[in-house]
């Protein structure tokens, strides 16, 4: 029989004899690990829906804005403003097949929209079709969002935010009812998908109307988009795409393809890596927090040990006397140690699993709580805590199994 | 009849120093000894004469400062720490004055606890521990608690230990000094009929009645053998009876 062998039925026997310590120091660990789980878990939840967020303006658009040019180019001055027109965007599309989705957006403020005696101010915004994809307007259930028709046949149709149409219409069913824009009536055929926001540009979508570009043009008259949006093609780079948007725009607007203020872009794919980032940065953080937590529960462990092994002395000292080599006492208390690890974190990640669990099943109304996402186990977190565990348990083991197996038998057996 | 005796314990001009800060203390200040197999030796002398560090060292729980020891010819200064724990697990048995126990063990556990470092099945460990708690006159205890018995039944198991593995020797230190005078002698009797069964057994007594019925008694002084005999010293036989 190995040493080994020796050590661990010597543990074995005295675990099961002890059993209140024993239980304590379960405990200890279980809430460690449970403690550095949840944290780990609430970290990846937090990071999977601020992910989610920063796709809400859509699948990584690019934004742009007309700026002024700021140098002189070809005989003409500084200074001149680049507009965004109907011919760029139909110019852009034919020129640059990197561009998956293309569409100009206008806008107009604080547009009155009354339906019955209700009547309440919001951003009204002319797009079209390809907003549902490129900037996730989803359309609830039951509704949809506007399409090509709409737009050639300029429909008075209107899509509204979740935010809007619970200000306008209150607990009415909203779809299908006439509501006046600016003393137009339009049929309501949608309303947005609630969806939390982290970047947003003239306000968020939950709270705003849609109608077709068209539709927009016949009721405020024609004139350059507020904006641009257009999102990329898989696997291409959105920089690329945008030195050629420059190029596109600076010939036909006749400015310096340098001049970084003719256009403004906003490539929110950038948004995604930062949001990653920080994200990566804040489940550091928590992890950290959490091991320390379970580093605490070690110390612990360590403690009881040190007790175990100072209460124990003559006993040691009788084992060395009839025989038992220093290697047996240090695997048992080595394996007492990893035995009081193992079988505590064990029951702290069965624990946190089934919290984990039983909140992925409880739905959230809460704004705050929708915004810190729902904990996720991940391998990465589960393989950490096994780690992390593992060195608890040798780490708090090794000194005082060195000092028990460097005990002399002579004193030991004398100590009282 | 002495010819067919071997040589168990050789010591030659053994010391052992204690040393705590800068004062030093010479426990053993030059023993020669030797003992052979199937003797019964009593060693007797006052409190802090150096019999429990001769017993340390005879048991190679500890090693000399000096001279040279050899248990059955091998030199025991030169043993690893392994070699002297496989060494005291296999050649040695100790019976201690306060037994030593382990509490949360049952008399039988107890005596198989040696025959567990001697890496013994737990088959071989259990048959071997119940025909030592047998030879011990405690076969019907086997499963007891240490707090569930006497003072005299507890130095039984501690007998039975010390002969699980066999051993050349057995090394008691003052194995009656904590019980009454009718259950130590009880156990003098164990050790006298383990002695005409072939034993060899070391007594380390204050009792020199228990040392009368030794077949040599040894007396150590301020750290040296002072008497050396089969006879207790004279002088002290009177106190003795």
């Amino acid at each position: 029989m190995s040493s080994l062998a020796q050590g661990l039925s010597l543990t074995w026997r005295n675990l099961s004899r002890r059993r209140s310590r024993a239980t304590l120091i379960l405990f200890a660990v279980a809430w460690g690990t449970l403690s550095m789980m949840m944290l780990l878990a609430f970290g990846e939840g937090l990071k999977i829906q601020m992910l989610k967020s920063a796709e809400s303006l859509g699948a990584s658009p690019v934004i742009l804005w007309g700026g002024n040019t700021t140098r002189p180019w070809h005989g003409m001055k500084a200074g001149r403003d680049v507009p965004l027109t109907e011919e760029d965007v139909a110019a852009l599309r034919r020129e640059i097949p990197e561009i998956e989705e293309i569409s100009g957006e206008t806008a107009r403020w604080a547009v009155e929209m009354r339906w019955g005696s209700k009547s309440v101010s919001a951003r009204l915004t002319g797009v079209t079709a390809c907003f549902e994809k490129i900037r996730s307007h989803h359309p609830q259930r039951g509704s949809r969002f506007l399409n090509d028709a709409d737009q050639a046949m300029s429909r008075r149709v209107l899509f509204i935010g979740p935010m809007l149409k619970d200000r306008l219409f209150g607990e009415a069913e909203a779809v299908g009812q006439t509501a006046f824009v600016r003393g137009v009536p339009f049929t309501v055929i949608g309303v947005m998908v609630d969806k939390p926001q982290m970047g947003m540009y003239g306000g968020p979508d939950v709270d705003k109307a849609s109608i077709a570009l068209s539709t927009f043009e016949t009721i405020f008259g024609e004139g350059p988009y507020n904006n641009v949006v257009y999102s990329v093609k898989p696997g291409v780079g959105t920089e690329a795409v945008e030195a050629k948007v420059r190029e596109v725009f600076a010939r036909r607007h006749r400015f310096d393809p340098t001049d970084e203020s003719a256009l403004h872009f906003w490539d929110t794919a950038d948004m995604g890596e930062d949001t990653k980032k920080i994200m990566g940065g804040i489940q550091i953080f928590l992890g950290l927090v959490g091991g320390m937590t379970i580093l605490v529960a070690g110390v612990g462990l360590a403690n009881m040990l040190f007790v175990m092994v100072h209460r124990r002395t003559r006993e040691i000292g009788l084992m060395m006397a009839i025989g038992a080599r220093r290697s047996v006492v240090t695997i048992q208390v080595i394996g007492e140690s990893l035995i009081l690890a193992g079988v505590g974190g064990y029951l702290g990640i069965g624990l946190a699993w089934l919290i984990i669990e039983g909140l992925q099943r409880v739905p959230v109304h809460n704004e705050g709580l929708q915004f810190l996402g729902k904990p996720t186990l991940s391998a990465p977190t589960a393989a950490a805590t096994v780690l992390v565990l593992v060195g608890i348990g040798c780490f708090a083991g090794t000194l005082p199994a060195r000092r028990a197996s460097r005990l002399n038998p002579v004193e030991a057996l004398r100590h009282e | 009849m002495n010819e067919t005796r071997t040589e168990v314990i050789r010591m030659e001009g053994v010391r052992k120093t204690y040393r705590s800060g800068a004062i030093e203390f010479e426990a053993l200040r030059g023993i020669d000894l030797t003992i052979r197999s199937h003797e019964m030796l009593a060693v007797i002398g006052p409190s802090g004469s150096g019999k429990s560090t001769l017993m340390n060292l005879m048991g190679c729980l500890d090693v000399p400062s000096g001279g040279l020891y050899r248990f059955e010819g091998r030199d025991v200064a030169k043993l690893t720490s392994t070699e002297l724990a496989d060494l005291r697990n296999r050649s040695i048995g100790f019976v201690f004055q306060s037994f030593h126990l382990l509490p949360y063990a049952t008399a039988r556990e107890n005596v198989e606890m040696p025959l567990l470092f001697g890496g013994a099945s737990p088959r071989a460990r259990r048959e071997k521990a119940l025909e030592m708690l047998a030879k011990v006159g405690l076969a019907e205890r086997a499963e007891h608690l240490p707090t569930q018995l006497s003072g005299g039944e507890m130095q039984r198991v501690a007998v039975a230990r010390a002969l699980a593995n066999d051993p050349k020797v057995i090394l008691a230190d003052e194995p009656t000094g904590n019980l009454d005078t009718r259950t130590g002698r009880g156990i003098m009797d164990l050790f006298v009929k383990l002695w005409n069964e072939g034993g060899t057994i070391v007594l380390i007594t204050h009792d020199l009645r228990l040392a009368g019925a030794c077949s040599r008694i040894l007396k150590i002084e301020d750290g040296l053998i002072v008497h050396d005999g089969d006879a207790v010293p004279d002088g002290e036989e009177a106190l003795a009876h």
